[in-house]
């Protein structure tokens, strides 16, 4: 089995369930009982939240959610706001913030997507264009989960601040932890979302790094865990192996960003020509490859290589179901490429080999495919 | 004092000698649907009883007979020996104690002297003067205490009527091989064809890679929903990407469709015979698409000696959909996964399309090898509900 849509998910480290063993039958304790067993857990959590801090470079504290989306969700629910104040996001954001967004609008927010190129990257010249002194929120995600495209947090967030010094500024990071350096102190973000499922730690794990000074209002309410930002009883080992995860991933940065590379310039070599179109650019992660077939329909592309145990996406996994068309549009394909969208994502457990013969296969693919595209 | 349901047949009441042939389908498909709880069923000549049954189980039993062809309407009731006292006591302690109501007494025992309205008066007075939130009205009323007096020294009684699937037994008309395509409206034909009594086969075609797993898992999930009526599916997937290359590689285009579903209903018909089955069924909706036109169905129905059953023929898209949300599978069949039919699908598909140039462009193809290989590789799942 080949697994090339790490950026839908990722096989957790093997340590992860030593880890929650520890915590499912060792230390089980809820963390917010007074006994001494408690504390202890509580107290692992606390380093647990300071490892992460470190590793991220962040001044201010993490809040533990069940999910990247959940994260998103604090961020622009959670975020104090005046009614009505302007709201920028990037019009290539994952549903979690765009969906968000959207209902925000609902409520009367004057919601403003800022254009971005072809590949999802926001222009600070566009961004500067619609930021005002009103903006409240901004909202943009550090890498493009469908292109793998880096957007300049930094910059972005100067220029915010610049404007209107009070402006909030989250940035969804969701794709870009564990994959590129963040160091949330030089992005100068007050936000910042990412999932432990990205990067080899369970499922069901999220976080919300909030910088020192800024103040947020819950949207879960009830025993007041979390700082009371996120009530409910600690998901203590999957925030364990979280932590550990997040530490071994970066540590091995450098080895997997030149694996990666390499991955992806053997597909950019051999795939790169009229048939097969790589979309996303030189300035984005290389972890994140995203191409399109001409006539041929990524759907079935994907299909065609299960068979031969490759796996890739079509796109934001976590959206495929209403198949949006907004990020196709977003890419500015001319109309044969329109349904070819595919994304290959690599990790840290993907060989040279794989990508082989994933190059091979679907070169094989499409020339079958392409005899019976649809009249 | 005993915990009962009362189960009332409905159109076999009106059967003749063959009745009790019905009756036994009906016991068997009820002992089938309530599989895996305890009770006990007793048959009557029109009515069934459904007693020693765990009242935890209740809403469980009560939910499954409402999917059970055949079955009129049901009451959940308590069998008492007959003691007129006895019943306006319970009838006090157990109905709503506010409200407009009446008492509906049937009196099968004709031992009991007083008549079925003095007997329905008695328990009225008896409720009123329980409750003074009570009020009787013969005709306009919120509930109707029914007292059914038995001839072997005992009676059920009991306020609720709750209206079943009707239709009749599913067996009693035969089999039928059931088109199952991922859409609205074939669950619904199919669902049509059991309540007249159709046990239920169905054929899937699968396009793979064109069409995804996801495809495949909606229709399962189609025939399990729909299988709380019709009873467990056989469901035979058959793959098809095959079929369509051929026709795509030495076939018109505008053809595309008619030639796909004229294999469909050749394959459909060998699978109906190979499992016994006496008609094919589809989801067809005159004029809904282009491979609905009358033409379009008369090439396409040309293939097959056997009957087609179209439930849906005469129905309007909107009148197919209140009874898929009605039976639950109008959301599974909106799920926006490609089917088979939409791959490939020519922009121009021809709607008035003739046999002979059907049958033309079929003779470039093997068929008969075709569609061989494609049943050689058919997959048989069962589909069932639980």
């Amino acid at each position: 089995m080949i697994f090339l849509d790490n950026a839908s998910t990722t096989k957790a480290y093997e340590e992860c369930l030593d880890i929650a063993k520890k915590y499912l039958f060792e230390q089980y304790y809820n963390p917010s009982a007074p006994y001494g067993k408690a504390i202890e857990v509580s107290k692992d959590i606390r380093s647990a939240k300071l490892k992460i801090l470190r590793l991220l470079g962040g001044d201010g504290k993490i809040i533990f959610t069940a999910s990247g989306t959940e994260s998103d969700n604090l961020a622009l629910l959670g975020t104090r706001k005046i009614n009505g104040s302007r709201i920028i996001i990037s019009q290539a954001e994952h549903p979690a913030v765009y969906n968000t967004a959207m209902e925000l609008k609902q409520k009367g927010f004057d919601v403003v997507a800022v254009k971005t190129n072809n590949v999802g990257r926001v222009s600070i010249s566009e961004f500067e264009k619609v930021m005002t002194k009103d903006t409240n929120l901004v909202s943009i995600m550090h890498v493009n989960n469908e292109t793998g495209a880096i957007n300049d947090i930094k910059t972005l967030c100067n220029v915010a601040k610049g404007i209107n010094p009070n402006v909030i500024f989250h940035s969804d990071g969701i794709q870009a932890v564990g994959k590129t350096k963040v160091s949330l102190r030089t992005l100068g973000v007050d936000l910042y979302s990412f999932s432990g499922h990205k990067f080899h730690a369970p499922k069901g794990i999220g976080a919300l790094y909030i910088k020192k000074g800024i103040n947020l209002n819950p949207i879960i309410f009830g025993g007041g865990q979390e700082d009371n930002l996120r009530s409910a009883t600690e998901n203590v080992p999957a925030i364990m192996s979280l932590a550990f995860a997040l530490e071994k991933t970066i540590n091995n940065l450098d080895t997997n960003l030149a694996y990666a590379n390499e991955f992806r310039q053997m597909i950019t070599k051999s795939l790169n020509d009229d048939c097969v179109k790589i979309i996303s650019d030189d300035n984005s992660i290389p972890f994140i490859l995203s191409m399109a077939l001409k006539y041929v329909r990524g759907e079935v592309m994907l299909h065609s290589l299960e068979k031969y145990g490759i796996m890739i996406g079509t796109g934001s996994a976590c959206s495929n179901q209403k198949q949006s068309k907004r990020i196709p549009q977003l890419m500015q394909l001319s109309p044969e490429y329109h349904n070819g969208i595919i994304r290959v994502s690599f990790n840290s457990f993907n060989k040279k080999d794989d990508i082989e013969y994933f190059i091979k296969q679907l070169k094989l693919e499409y020339n079958t495919l392409i005899k019976y595209v649809r009249g | 004092m005993e915990k009962t349901i009362l189960i009332r047949i409905g159109e076999i009441f009106l059967k003749g000698n063959n009745k009790s042939f019905f009756l036994a389908l009906l016991k068997k498909n009820i002992i089938e649907s309530l599989d895996g709880l305890d009770f006990k069923l007793i048959t009557t000549n029109n009515r069934m009883y459904l007693e020693k049954y765990n009242d935890s189980d209740e809403a469980e039993i009560l939910s499954r007979l409402q999917c059970v062809f055949g079955i009129h309407s049901i009451s959940p009731a308590v069998k008492i020996a007959t003691d007129i006292e006895q019943i306006a006591k319970v009838c006090c302690e157990l109905f709503p104690k506010e409200g407009v109501f009446r008492v509906t007494v049937n009196r099968a025992d004709k031992r009991i002297d007083k008549t079925s309205s003095q007997i329905a008066a008695f328990i009225g007075g008896v409720m009123l003067k329980n409750s003074n939130k009570l009020k009787v009205n013969l005709f306009n009323y919120d509930f109707d205490v029914e007292v059914d007096i038995r001839e072997k020294g005992y009676s059920y009684i009991f306020y609720k009527r709750i209206p079943c699937a009707g239709g009749l037994p599913v067996g009693c008309s035969g089999n039928g091989m059931l088109l199952l395509s991922g859409g609205i409206d074939s669950p619904v034909a199919g669902y049509l064809m059991a309540k007249r009594g159709v046990k239920i086969y169905a054929v899937h075609y699968h396009s793979f890679p064109y069409t995804s797993e996801q495809a495949k898992e909606k229709v399962l999930s189609l025939a399990r929903t729909i299988s709380r009526y019709t009873g467990e599916i056989e469901l035979y997937v058959v793959p098809f990407t095959d079929i369509q290359y051929a026709i795509k590689e030495h076939c018109p285009i505008q053809y595309m469709i008619t030639l796909m579903r004229r294999f469909m209903m050749k394959i459909a018909e060998k699978l109906a015979k190979n499992t016994g089955c006496g008609a094919i069924i589809t989801g067809e909706s005159l004029g809904q698409v282009a491979s609905q036109t009358m033409e379009s169905i008369n090439v396409t129905n040309s293939v097959v000696n056997m009957p087609v059953f179209r439930p849906l023929v005469g129905f309007d898209k909107q009148q197919i959909v209140e009874i898929s949300k009605n039976i639950d599978t109008y959301e599974t069949s909106i799920l926006p996964y490609e089917d088979c039919c939409t791959v490939f699908l020519p922009k121009n598909p021809v709607i008035k399309p003739k046999i002979s140039y059907a049958l033309d462009f079929e003779s470039r193809l093997d068929c008969d090898k075709l569609i061989a290989d494609a049943l050689e590789k058919t997959e048989i799942v069962r589909c069932h509900f639980k």
